[in-house]
């Protein structure tokens, strides 16, 4: 198993040495002429424009500029605002928190009813449960989450003028209230996900309710739920897994939306009002951040799958 | 009518017939699927008619603000006293020439990424598919969102950004349908004999993956119609007053809700049928062209 483990470690670097590249190569997209457009509202001098092409790093090839950003993420600083000059840093500080207790908090709910909609509407198959879920799986997939966040945070303020507590609060605060804010935000952002965690377990446990070793759990005289439990749900929840780990960077694009709909100070907001600022360097750490973010994650899915699945440590 | 009546109409009978034929039976066996496709035909028929079909148009200003449903306006009027279903329809042209365009540009780009790098091999392939690992790893809202602010959000550079980065995510499949293909036998006899690299690709691969890609673009439509208007519903994409599914929800129809909440209803009606029915004819789709799926259930 440790073998296994150093293994699927090691060969996360590269992918992690590229992520870093293609950050840096965001800012060498920038037309020149948007350098000049983001001077043109100031009475910019012609240093001006060098001395931000210079924080940039555009004044530089772009292997200096790799490895000035290599050093900026190995001192921590991530780089440094062009409007403030604070460590990127200091922004994300102030904003993950609220994010990743949003992603974490969705990906629970929508593991959980991903898997119990999907394990239900494999066992009754063909069922009119199975129909009635199927069928809101199939819709659910087809609303976009933004739609969803909308709908939820308006629609009763119209018809009821009710709307869901919008101001967010702070765990460290008060975590009841916290926690009361979150549930329209998490119900909004997991339900899409939940829907195609559902559609993969049904698939995947109907694959395994056939195979021989269930008909001789079942043979046995064992009860249908302990075939399901014990025998039927190990297997077929690994595919699952695989689908949960490709799903976690469609969940994060969600996190943005729902985060903008509702007001939360997370990444999201702070990317979306950063682009709006084109300050660059803070768009670029949080990129960095959500793409490492996804690439770790993926690598505990993975380890959990070789430690599930003992045929693949042992290759 | 059974599969087997079908097959003994005798094959004297008018092309005609026969075409029908086929088609009720189509229509019988896949009752969602066909009427998802003739639901997006109409769609983008209406789209590229909009000027036609309605008397008003999408960005001048009328005389009644903030009016609901009524005959004369069948889904409302906003805030400017514009038609909103003038805007949805006129919406649909952004929406349904990002989802094609990029649908287009990401199939003919994932299959020649496919083809290049599984033909290059060796250490360019090994980089390129940590490459695509990354590109997958990274939110495609958050790359979207940077690359389009900083190429600018036209809707020509967002079906590009979008067709490009789906491109680089799709070709991980053509790659290992064309590894699969590049080991059957015909392939080997083809090199032996002597046949360019090119020539195998075009005669010999390419027939065999293309059904495959024609798949994964239709299931794709549905998220890159999405993503575009994620991308104007959160207002970084297509700007306002070019009338966009995700911007009318965005902007104005937040605004608007308690006083005009058709403004709001009306595009995420559009929005979520044309993605369900491209979702629905993807399958149907998959379903006809997958020769694993093929006739399960139905033979």
């Amino acid at each position: 198993m440790a073998r296994y483990a150093l293994k699927t470690f090691v060969t996360s670097i590269p992918t992690l040495l590229i992520l870093v590249f293609i950050v840096v190569a965001l800012v060498r997209l920038i037309p020149g002429s948007t350098a000049d457009a983001m001077l043109a509202d100031s009475d910019a001098s012609a240093e001006d424009t060098e001395r931000l092409r210079e924080q940039l790093g555009l004044d530089r090839s772009i292997a200096h500029q790799y490895v000035a950003y290599l050093q900026n993420i190995a001192d921590g600083s991530l780089g440094y605002s062009l409007y403030d000059g604070r460590p990127v840093r200091e922004f994300i500080q102030g904003r993950i928190f609220p994010t990743a207790q949003l992603t974490v908090l969705a990906l629970t709910l929508s593991s959980v009813l991903g898997i119990a909609i999907g394990t239900v509407s494999a066992v009754k198959r063909n069922s009119i449960l199975d129909y009635v879920l199927r069928l809101s799986v199939n819709t659910s997939l087809g609303i976009p989450n933004f739609v969803v966040a909308t709908v939820v945070v308006l629609l009763p303020a119209y018809y009821w003028g009710w709307s869901p507590p919008l101001n967010y609060v702070r765990f460290s605060e008060d975590p009841v209230r916290n926690l009361i804010f979150f549930i329209t935000p998490v119900l909004s952002l997991g339900t899409g996900m939940a829907a195609s965690v559902a559609r993969v377990t049904r698939t995947s446990t109907l694959e395994v309710l056939h195979l021989d070793y269930v008909r001789t759990a079942r043979a046995k005289g064992l009860g249908e739920k302990t075939v399901v439990f014990r025998h039927v749900l190990r297997n077929s929840l690994l595919p699952v897994l695989t689908l949960i780990g490709l799903q976690v960077a469609a969940l994060i694009s969600g996190v943005v939306i729902v985060e903008a709909v509702f007001s939360i100070p997370g990444l999201g907001t702070l990317l979306i009002e950063r682009i709006r600022n084109r300050d660059y360097p803070v768009v670029q750490g949080i990129t960095l951040i959500t793409g490492m973010a996804v690439i770790v994650i993926n690598l505990v899915v993975e380890l959990l799958y070789g430690f599930l699945n003992p045929r693949l440590r042992a290759r | 009518m059974t599969t087997d009546q079908v097959q003994r109409l005798p094959a004297t009978a008018p092309w005609g017939r026969r075409r029908l034929r086929g088609l009720s039976r189509l229509v019988r066996e896949e009752p969602i699927g066909v009427v998802s496709l003739a639901f997006l035909v109409v769609a983008g028929m209406a789209a590229a008619a909009a000027p036609l079909l309605t008397p008003y148009d999408p960005y001048e200003l009328g005389p009644d603000a903030l009016t609901g449903p009524s005959l004369s306006h069948w889904a409302g009027t906003d805030q400017y006293g514009r038609d909103v279903l003038t805007r949805i329809l006129f919406g649909a042209r952004v929406s349904l020439a990002v989802g094609l365009g990029a649908a287009f540009l990401s199939t003919a780009g994932a299959l020649f990424l496919g083809l290049v790098f599984t033909y290059a091999g060796g250490w360019f392939d090994y980089l390129y598919q940590r490459f695509v690992e990354t590109v997958i790893a990274l939110p495609s809202l958050v790359l979207l969102m940077v690359l389009v602010q900083i190429l600018g959000p036209s809707v020509l550079m967002i079906i590009v950004i979008l067709g490009i980065l789906s491109a680089i995510r799709g070709s991980r499949i053509m790659r290992s349908a064309i590894l699969a293909v590049k080991a059957e036998d015909y392939v080997q006899s083809a090199t032996s004999v002597g046949a360019t690299s090119i020539r195998v690709m075009v005669k010999h691969i390419v027939p065999n993956v293309i059904a495959l890609s024609i798949v994964t673009a239709t299931l794709q439509l549905g998220s890159l119609i999405i993503s575009e208007a994620s991308l104007s519903f959160l207002g970084l994409g297509i700007r306002p007053p070019t009338p966009s599914w995700g911007g009318m929800m965005g902007g104005d129809g937040r605004q608007y809700i308690i006083q005009a909440p058709w403004m709001l209803i009306a595009p995420a009606v559009a929005l979520c049928l044309t993605v369900i029915a491209a979702n629905m004819a993807g399958d149907m789709l998959r379903d006809r062209l997958d020769p694993r799926l093929r006739g399960r259930g139905a033979r």
